[in-house]
């Protein structure tokens, strides 16, 4: 009964992916790209439609089918294994990347928006491959599952479970009474962010195929760019300075859009999470132009430095990946505030991966509330989030969170590093790829990329990024043992 | 004028009391008959057994001549049906809810017309109220100040040899050339409103009206104001404890308890001062930490032996007792002053040990009951005549009327108002300047007029200014 469930769904969200990959389709042909390429979306595209056929033939009943956490979480997991294996066909066919396991692990990075990449070169790649991995990104950002929920009470499956499990962060503010209203509001939100961004990069004199890509890049923040040279590649400071707003305006918490909409832009100004995320980012952006200033990186004043500081700042903060210099070559301090930001993350609620900043927050007040208490031993105090209390649980999770994604990006390390690869490499690595950042530093730096690494480095980190992006606990718990009494 | 009080516990009882001592017609409405009866010989009133939300008790209480209704039962949703009930059998009537939700004082008139209540009594705020205003009044009461500083009422207890004992009040006046009124004698156990011709003794307290400067003259100079208020211990964690934590912070209960207007004048400068809340629950300690973000919330009990020293107590400029256990609150009051607390008041549900406060050292006590009674009271008398202050243990009060163009007071000099015996006019306050007040003095539209008298004057000061029979 649960399976079949969980059959239906994944073959909707089939049907769904397959009609993104008929338009990358009808791009290559418009482009008039090879029949091979104009084939390798059709083929699984017709295969996914047939599946769900299958599906929904050979299951019959009309019945709303019930859906526990525990199914939920199940789904979740699922869902984004099955698209990234059913979205790694396009490669596979197009002969882009020969391996299954390259092309799985490019289709991964995508749906996690991370922005790894397998490839040296993606400027040799047709175009309709590269708007193909855009779309994974931009599906991938708000969730696969966020816009099945709100599209598929349309078809009478409901899933507030789904978005328990799902849901970018621990505190999405339920903005209306169901949750399908909530991810619809989401979704035009950040429908309504990429055409602004599309709309001023065009403006900025970036070509259509270029503002497009890179808007669902910035906007999931994720990180894949139409250039080998990223962002970088355009040499504007207006580029540079649109993008790096969307990506920070991407990393914050939509529900807070949802307020500045209705007119309540002081309760949005006073969110507490977002006044530290930007606080995080201004430090970062200043800590880095300063060190670049003095170790005379750019020609240029402080101008040059900031701009460059921020967009690098804001990349990492954000998770989306992007680069404008080839910040390993950067002074050490500048290299190590990166690597402290890929800590970091954004806020909750939003496309951005990593621990997120409100985890931080709570762990930073529960551990002055802890001197007070040496103080005063036989005191009561209360942990408060912009004048809220939090409940003890909040913090006990963000607390376990917190360790659970140190041993995890520990045991990644281990793993990358088992190939024979240097601390760096291994440890930028494993932190690039849970917290879905994309570039790290040393060898798999802003200009170098994934593909050298052995298959199952390759593997560990392609779950990783699942974990990640599923903050740990939804995959991790399909392992306990709880999880599978009955 | 009748007062239909439904409900014979401690609060109503106190009430019908008090008023019927004023004078007053009191109709009081019970359901249970043994207490019906235990208040029917004890009160000289009428008392109804019966049910108060049904009209046939009301009827029978007499509700078709009373002016006012006052509900007391424990519980605020029948207090507040009452109410309407009353409402709908005597549309005039000016109705009373206690209600303990502060729910419903929250509310905005508008808002709860529709539950016919005038006015809904807190105790849990009245009582807030009642320790907010006996600490800007300096807890110390030999002195009352007034709002503008013009003029300041102090008490002494005459000495041998002090310049008033001996001879004639208007003789004294002449010898000391200083401008004074003498509002009260306190002579053995009765008081009296001295005229020129009364001689004081040795012994008796003497109350002087005056300037500040002219007062410090004659009695030595006035005791300081409240000390500075940097460390306030508040214990127990009821709604009153809350209310004066959350005042004390400068939260939104402090426009309630009319802190907002207060604070300069308490703290002496616009700091607010530091809150330790003492609380022996830990789930009640969770919640007032969750609800007051500016208290230090303790948890441990009132009477642990090394509380004040552990905690770092000593020397508190405040400690206020409002548990619900009143014999723990007066001794841990009386306690905190061995730690040298400055000043130590205690909340009891009665006045049961009000005697008892003088021998423990404590600076005050806040009776819920009775500041209950006395805010009802109040309200009741209503129109243009308030109460300034009230020496609580002594029966005496101090009233404000405003004179307006339907006192037909305009022009009418002191002299001729035909106060009652008790009652004495003892200034006036014209165009926001106070001077004492003389027989010539005539009345002008506008004049506040302070009014000293005693509990047995009450009635026919209303009768004179309010113009009101009873």
């Amino acid at each position: 009964m649960k399976a079949k469930a969980i059959l239906k769904l994944l073959a909707l969200l089939l049907v769904m992916l397959s009609a993104f990959m008929l338009s990358s389709a009808a791009v290559a042909s418009y482009y008039r790209e090879s029949v091979r390429v104009v084939e390798s979306f059709v083929l699984p595209a017709v295969g996914c439609i047939l599946f769900a056929v299958a599906v929904f033939a050979l299951t019959p009943g009309k019945e709303r089918p019930y859906f526990s956490a525990k199914s939920g979480y199940l789904f979740v997991s699922l869902a984004w294994v099955a698209a990234s294996a059913v979205g790694a066909l396009p490669f596979l066919l197009s002969g882009t990347i020969p391996s299954f396991t390259d092309a799985f692990f490019e289709t991964m990075s995508g749906f996690t928006t991370t922005g790894a990449t397998v490839f040296a070169d993606v400027e040799v790649l047709p175009r309709s491959i590269l708007l193909w991995r855009s779309t994974t990104h931009w599906l991938g950002g708000m969730g696969i599952v966020v816009l099945t929920v709100a599209i598929f009470p349309l078809l009478g499956l409901g899933g507030l479970q789904l978005v328990e499990a799902e849901a970018p962060g621990p505190s999405v503010d339920k903005i209306t009474p169901h949750m399908s209203g909530t991810s619809k509001r989401f979704w035009l939100i950040y429908v309504m962010l990429s055409a602004t961004e599309a709309g001023l990069l065009f403006l900025g004199g970036m070509g259509l195929f270029d503002a497009v890509n890179h808007t669902f890049a910035t906007m999931a923040t994720g990180g894949f760019s139409t250039r080998n040279a990223s962002v970088g590649y355009f040499k504007s400071g207006y580029v540079d300075a649109v993008i790096t707003a969307f990506m920070v305006l991407a990393g914050m918490n939509f529900s807070l859009f949802y307020k500045v909409a209705k007119g309540r832009i002081k309760e949005a100004l006073r969110d507490p999470e977002l006044r530290v995320y930007l606080s995080i980012f201004l430090g970062g952006s200043l800590l880095i132009a300063f060190d670049l200033l003095r170790n005379r990186v750019f020609g240029g004043g402080f101008g040059t430095a900031f701009r460059y500081g921020a967009f690098q700042s804001a990349t990492v903060l954000t998770t989306t990946g992007f680069a404008t210099a080839d910040f390993d070559l950067w002074p050490p301090f500048s290299r190590t505030v990166l690597v402290a930001l890929m800590f970091v993350g954004g806020c909750s609620g939003s496309t951005a991966g990593g621990v997120k900043v409100v985890r931080y927050l709570m762990l930073l007040k529960q551990s002055l509330t802890e001197l007070k208490y040496l103080v005063f031993p036989r005191g009561v105090f209360a942990v408060r989030l912009g004048g809220t209390p939090v409940r003890k649980m909040m913090i006990f999770d963000a607390a376990s969170f917190f360790f659970l994604y140190l041993a995890t990006a520990m045991a990644c390390t281990l793993v990358v590093s088992s190939a024979g690869y240097g601390f760096e490499t291994s440890f930028t690595a494993a932190l690039a790829t849970l917290g879905n950042i994309g570039p790290g530093l040393g060898l798999v730096g802003p200009v170098r990329n994934y593909g050298h690494f052995p298959a199952y480095v390759k593997w560990a980190l392609s779950f990783a990024m699942l974990a990640g992006r599923l903050e740990l606990y939804t995959v991790f718990v399909l392992f306990s043992p709880e999880y599978r009494r009955r | 004028m009748r007062t239909v009080i439904l409900g014979a516990g401690t609060t109503g009882l106190q009430l019908a009391k008090w008023l019927a001592s004023e004078g007053k017609d009191v109709a009081l409405i019970e359901r249970d008959p043994d207490i019906a009866r235990v208040a029917a010989n004890a009160l000289d009133c009428l008392v109804v057994e019966g049910d108060g939300s049904q009209p046939e008790a009301l009827e029978r209480a007499g509700i078709a001549k009373a002016q006012a209704f006052v509900a007391l039962t424990g519980s605020d949703e029948l207090n507040i049906v009452t109410c309407s009930v009353a409402a709908a059998e005597q549309p005039g009537l000016r109705r009373i809810a206690r209600v303990r939700n502060s729910y419903f004082t929250s509310l905005a008139p508008s808002r709860r017309s529709f539950m016919g209540v005038d006015r809904f009594i807190n105790p849990d705020i009245e009582t807030a109220r009642a320790f907010v205003s006996l600490l800007s009044q300096g807890l110390d009461s030999s002195i009352v100040r007034f709002s503008d500083e013009d003029l300041v009422l102090r008490s002494s207890r005459l000495a041998q040899g002090s310049p008033f004992a001996g001879r004639s009040l208007r003789e004294s006046r002449a010898a000391l050339g200083l401008s004074f009124l003498a509002a009260a004698l306190e002579r053995g156990r009765g008081i009296e409103i001295p005229s020129g011709d009364t001689v004081p003794d040795p012994g008796d307290v003497i109350y002087l009206l005056g300037a500040p400067r002219d007062l410090d003259e004659l009695l030595g100079e006035e005791p300081s104001a409240l000390p500075r208020m940097g460390k306030v211990v508040l214990a127990g964690g009821g709604p009153v404890v809350r209310l004066l934590a959350e005042g004390l912070a400068g939260g939104a209960a402090a426009a309630t308890l009319g802190l907002a207007r207060e604070a300069k004048g308490l703290f002496g400068s616009t700091r607010r001062p530091s809150v330790a809340v003492v609380e022996s629950s830990m789930a009640a300690c969770k919640l007032l930490a969750r609800d007051l973000p500016g208290a230090l919330v303790l948890n441990r009990e009132l009477s642990d032996e090394d509380l004040f020293l552990e905690e770092g107590l000593t020397g508190a400029d405040l400690f206020v007792a409002a548990t619900e256990d009143q014999e723990l609150n007066l001794l841990s009051a009386s306690r905190a002053k061995l730690f040298g607390v400055e000043r130590s008041l205690a909340l009891s549900e009665n006045n049961a040990y009000s005697p008892l406060v003088e021998r423990l050292g404590i600076d005050g006590v806040i009776s819920v009951k009775s500041n209950v009674v006395a805010s009802i009271v109040e309200y009741l008398r209503g129109g243009n005549l308030t109460t300034l202050h009230s020496f609580y243990d002594r029966g005496l009060k101090i009233l404000e009327f405003t004179v307006t163009e339907h006192s037909r007071l305009d022009e009418v000099p002191i002299r001729e108002l035909d106060l009652p015996k008790g009652a004495l006019v003892i200034f006036i306050n014209r165009r926001g300047r106070s001077s004492l007040a003389t027989g010539d003095t005539r009345l002008v539209v506008g004049d506040r007029l302070g009014i000293f008298t005693s509990m047995d004057a009450i009635r026919k000061v209303e009768e004179l200014f309010l113009g009101r029979d009873a």
